[in-house]
């Protein structure tokens, strides 16, 4: 009994994450899956899914069009700053992988959701995933039929991001409020004499790696100078997708 | 009661729990099933099948979350050591007591987590929210499942 507790801690405190610790993570998600989607035929979240799987097709469209009309828009930012520069380059498409939502996350204190790709169909860990609206998160412990996806409102998904109109540079990520319903999202580090408005788009910067330039994040809703060091602002962000109400969403599996 | 039904009802209770929407009407919190089965096994089985099975639902639920696996699993069995250990002074028919034993398990299973993410006022709030919800559960659980086993003959 004993031996087995310390194995438990040696996983969480020592060796994470260990090749041992993530196969053994793997069988338990492929023990556990079929039983989470059996949650499809829950009758509570049955006719919801039988009215997505009607609206799929005509959802899906829209979702692209929305989608590009917004990377459009970016584009066109990004295309009269770069006339400006003389130095006009090209924009590239994003290569997706659509994924059904099948889980969200067991414990009260990750937000994270299990989707129904996996590396079968090339995703891999730190993948952008983001819907019609915006960015959701990144992929995070992925096995061959499904992944696991880290919300942008998770304390532990950090974004390089942009104050869209006045460029300013920051980092969002989710925070814990008290009696917080909705997802809260935060903008730390942004210059303590950048003007922020509120209603200001937040999109994602480029920088890191992980999420592709230009995709929304949220909306600015209030700034204040950080307490603690005094040199940079806070800005809280509304944020564009409605974390609650998720069923498909967009994995970026390559940005060039 | 037998092993295998409550092997099904981890798997089972852990699914619930990826599916369960956040509870807007009490704060934005899940309901966790885990911890009430976790006391229930602790309180009714033998100690070592109790840890077994502590063991596996906290590994079955850090696989189906973010969590670092282990974690919960470490919390589970951390419980199920202690509320065994204390069986003999513990009356497992008293609702308060199942309550008090609920609201632990996922107090501990709390604090670790708070190792892993930090400490905030939020997380305070939100941690005895989850930990009132699980006591509450751990009460309707062993009035189910001791009717359930008296009428169906469980050992």
């Amino acid at each position: 009994m004993i031996v087995g507790l310390l194995v438990v801690g040696w996983i969480v405190f020592l060796g994470q994450p260990t090749r041992f610790s993530t196969k053994l993570r793997m069988i338990f998600v492929q023990l556990c899956t079929p039983f989470v989607e059996l949650g499809d035929y829950f009758p509570f979240v049955q006719s919801r899914r039988q009215l997505a799987r009607e609206n799929k097709q005509l959802r899906q469209e829209n979702d692209a069009l929305r989608q590009e009309v917004r990377a459009l828009g970016e584009t066109g930012r990004e295309n009269l700053r770069l006339s400006q520069l003389l130095n006009v380059k090209e924009h590239t498409p994003f290569r997706t992988v659509t994924a059904r939502v099948i889980g969200r996350d067991a414990s009260n204190w990750w937000r994270s959701l299990q989707i129904d790709r996996g590396s079968n169909d090339g995703i891999t860990d730190n993948m952008a995933v983001l819907d019609a609206d915006g960015l959701i998160g990144k992929t995070v412990s992925v096995s061959s039929s499904q992944a696991r996806v880290l919300l942008i409102t998770d304390q532990n998904c950090k974004a390089a991001a942009l104050l869209q109109d006045t460029r300013e540079p920051g980092v969002v990520s989710g925070t814990e409020t008290a009696f917080s319903i909705s997802p809260h999202l935060m903008m730390t580090y942004v210059n303590r004499d950048a003007k922020v408005a509120p209603g200001e788009s937040v999109i994602t910067s480029g920088l890191g790696g992980v999420f592709p330039k230009g995709i929304l994040i949220g909306t600015t809703t209030h700034a204040r100078i950080n307490r603690q060091t005094g040199m940079y602002q806070d800005v809280d962000i509304a944020p564009a997708v409605d974390f609650h109400r998720l069923e498909e969403v967009i994995v970026i599996t390559r940005t060039e | 009661m037998n092993t295998l039904i409550a092997i099904a009802g981890i798997l089972i209770a852990v699914a619930l729990q990826a599916h369960m929407p956040t509870l807007t009407w009490i704060g934005g919190v899940r309901v966790e099933f885990l911890p009430a089965l976790v006391v229930y096994a602790a309180l009714t089985m033998h100690r070592r099948r109790a840890l077994m099975l502590a063991l596996a639902a906290g590994l079955a639920q850090d696989s189906l979350s973010a969590a670092p696996f282990g974690i919960s699993a470490l919390a589970y069995g951390i419980t199920t050591l202690v509320i065994t250990s204390l069986r003999e002074a513990l009356d497992r028919d008293l609702p308060w007591v199942q309550w008090s034993a609920g609201a632990s398990t996922s107090l501990v299973a709390s604090v670790l987590v708070f190792f892993v993410i930090g400490l905030s006022f939020g997380n305070i709030i939100k941690m005895f929210l989850v930990a009132s919800l699980s006591g509450a559960l751990t009460v309707v659980l062993f009035f189910v499942a001791d009717y359930a086993r008296l009428a169906w003959g469980f050992e």
